[in-house]
């Protein structure tokens, strides 16, 4: 049953679909997964839809997002472009030991952006059910902030500072996605 | 048509994996030098009127004056002869001084990698006779290299983003600083040397100046002292050696790590006759000949857990051995006079302890109200150094120490 399936660029009405997704992360400092859920309405090949994942990738985060998907064919192959936009969710806090002082480093973390632009192939499973493959660019946002201590070379002494690292990552993610 | 696709999708990756970088922008704060040329620096070694105590550091006693350092920036002199009034009557500029030691009218001072010899006659109008250069080299900020040619004179603190750079330097964090600098008490006919306290790494004994940094031990030849003479430098024993302590023909050197006891007898070739070992932690010491007393104290600096005064038997100089430990809060500096022993505990103030049995010593007074770091005590007067004021304590009652006077230091 496996093969390409047509595309009802006529359809007149909006129609429900459902897509869930598991990914591969590919960053340049790691590589990791992902999981979402992408839901919304349909009409003439475009897809409009909010989605939840969840993005292990260095931070366990959970983005929310608006998705749109354009569907086309091209010399008879059954083609999508996508994009995401949308809020990485990232809170909580962290306890690291510090064998500096023998001290207890918590570091607070925030969200930030999640975006995504990509495109795949639609491979037609039944005939409301398709498997799609995509590989997309995909960014996040996380905020990490923490006290340290720097050597004050004037006085002496070791100073607090409030340190804030602003992390953006910048993936590449190549996913399987099941539309129902 | 499959293989188009295929095409299609590794091209795709191949241009998207160019901008699958981690990025990364840190907000943060790191101290930046501000350099001058070492004539620029030599041109502004003088006196002037005494300015606020806002950074203090080691000091150093001789003949009723209290030498203080102040960070990086030069010395406060202090009149303290009347311990009721002590008055600040002079600041000799010296950029980069953190250690000092007086002998005779000479005041001996680290100007970032240089030794210099400045004659203090007429505190108001000081005179530079000597320097003695590169002898510190060992002054570096890890992560960190100055310029060879230049000298650093200041410290700005500046907030700063550094981009693309998963670590921050840390050439500028905790451990970055690694400086010299200690004590004295005999002194040459007609030359007399001054007193330093256990935080101090210039020693004087008789008419040789002893310096320690991380690692070595130096010798200076201050028979004549406006013209001090670099002899040599030598192991120091160990590594993290913070002071160093004169008592008779010895040296009672104090590292991270334990402390060492040097003999001097031969002026010029110091030898270890001795170490002793324990917890990784900062360690002043102090001798009366007959035991040496080392407080040990954690912190973040310092590492390790422990604050206690150690006690350690140094009768038998090659084989050093603890005698008895007491639990302490935040032991920093230490004097010792007669039997009393007096030992600054940090925030928690000062602690006067009988000390007549070292195997049963007791706490006799604690003059709280003041973080306090280093004490020289001299006679019935505990000259301590704290982070709000230079307190001159009369301790003629030691169970019932009081505040004299002070100078207030602007923080």
């Amino acid at each position: 049953m496996l093969g390409t399936g047509e595309i009802n660029a006529q359809q007149k009405h909006w129609k429900p679909w459902l897509i869930p997704e598991a990914g591969i992360m590919l960053g340049s400092t790691t590589l990791d997964r992902d999981f979402r859920l992408n839901t919304g309405v349909e009409k003439k090949g475009l897809l409009l839809g909010l989605g939840a994942a969840v993005d292990y990738y260095r931070f366990e985060s959970y983005p929310v997002y608006f998705q749109a998907r354009k569907t086309f064919k091209f010399r008879k192959v059954n083609l999508f472009v996508m994009s995401s936009w949308g809020y990485n969710i990232k809170s909580g806090s962290v306890a690291e030991f510090s064998w500096w002082g023998g001290r207890t480093i918590t570091k607070q973390y925030s969200g930030g952006v999640y975006g995504e632009i990509g495109g795949g192939n639609i491979i037609r499973i039944r005939k409301k059910e398709r498997l799609q493959l995509s590989v997309s660019w995909v960014m996040k946002a996380v905020e990490e902030s923490f006290q340290s201590e720097i050597w004050n070379p004037v006085n002496q002494s070791p100073r607090t500072i409030t340190n804030l690292n602003r992390y953006t990552m910048n993936r590449t993610a190549l996913r399987v996605g099941w539309k129902f | 048509m499959k293989r188009i696709l295929s095409v299609i999708v590794l091209l795709a990756l191949c241009i998207m994996q160019g901008c699958v970088k981690d990025q990364v922008m840190t907000r943060t704060t790191v101290y930046r030098p501000v350099y001058k040329t070492k004539e620029e620096v030599r041109a502004n070694i003088k006196s002037s009127s005494p300015i606020e105590l806002t950074a203090p550091g080691k000091l150093f006693y001789k003949d009723g004056y209290v030498f203080l350092n102040e960070l990086n920036k030069g010395v406060h002199i202090i009149d303290v002869r009347n311990p009721s009034a002590p008055a600040n009557i002079a600041f000799v500029h010296v950029p980069g001084a953190v250690d000092l030691a007086v002998r005779g009218n000479i005041l001996y001072a680290d100007m970032y990698t240089d030794l210099v010899a400045i004659d203090i006659t007429n505190p108001q109008a000081v005179q530079l006779k000597t320097v003695v250069p590169g002898v510190f080299p060992d002054r570096v900020y890890y992560s960190f290299v100055p310029d060879k040619q230049m000298i650093i004179t200041e410290w700005i603190a500046v907030d700063t983003v550094l981009r693309d750079s998963e670590t921050i330097s840390w050439g500028m964090m905790k451990s970055d600083v690694v400086l010299m600098s200690a004590s004295s008490s005999s002194s040459a006919p007609g030359v007399s040397n001054g007193t330093g306290g256990s935080m101090a790494r210039f020693a004087l004994s008789d008419d040789r100046m002893y310096t320690v940094d991380h690692s070595t031990l130096k010798v200076f030849n201050t028979t004549i002292p406006e013209k001090p003479v670099y002899v040599k430098e030598m192991s120091a024993g160990g590594w993290d050696i913070e002071t160093i302590f004169p008592f008779g023909k010895n040296l009672f050197l104090g590292s991270m790590t334990g402390m060492h006891i040097f003999d001097i007898s031969s002026k010029d070739n110091p030898f270890r006759t001795g170490s002793f070992t324990h917890a990784r932690v900062c360690d002043p010491v102090i001798s009366d000949g007959k035991n040496a007393f080392v407080t040990l104290r954690n912190g973040s600096k310092c590492a390790g857990f422990i604050n206690q005064l150690d006690v350690v038997d140094i009768s038998d100089l090659s084989k050093p051995k603890l005698l008895k430990s007491y639990p302490l809060t935040n032991p920093h500096g230490l004097s010792k006079e007669g039997d009393v022993l007096i030992i600054c505990e940090g925030s928690d103030g000062v602690k006067f302890f009988n000390a007549a049995d070292v195997n049963n010593i007791k706490q006799l007074a604690h003059v709280k109200g003041m973080k306090a770091f280093d004490v020289i005590a001299l006679g019935k007067i505990a000259m301590v150094s704290a982070e709000d004021a230079l307190y001159l304590i009369d301790f003629s009652v030691p169970s019932n120490p009081v505040v004299k006077g002070s100078v207030s230091i602007k923080n």
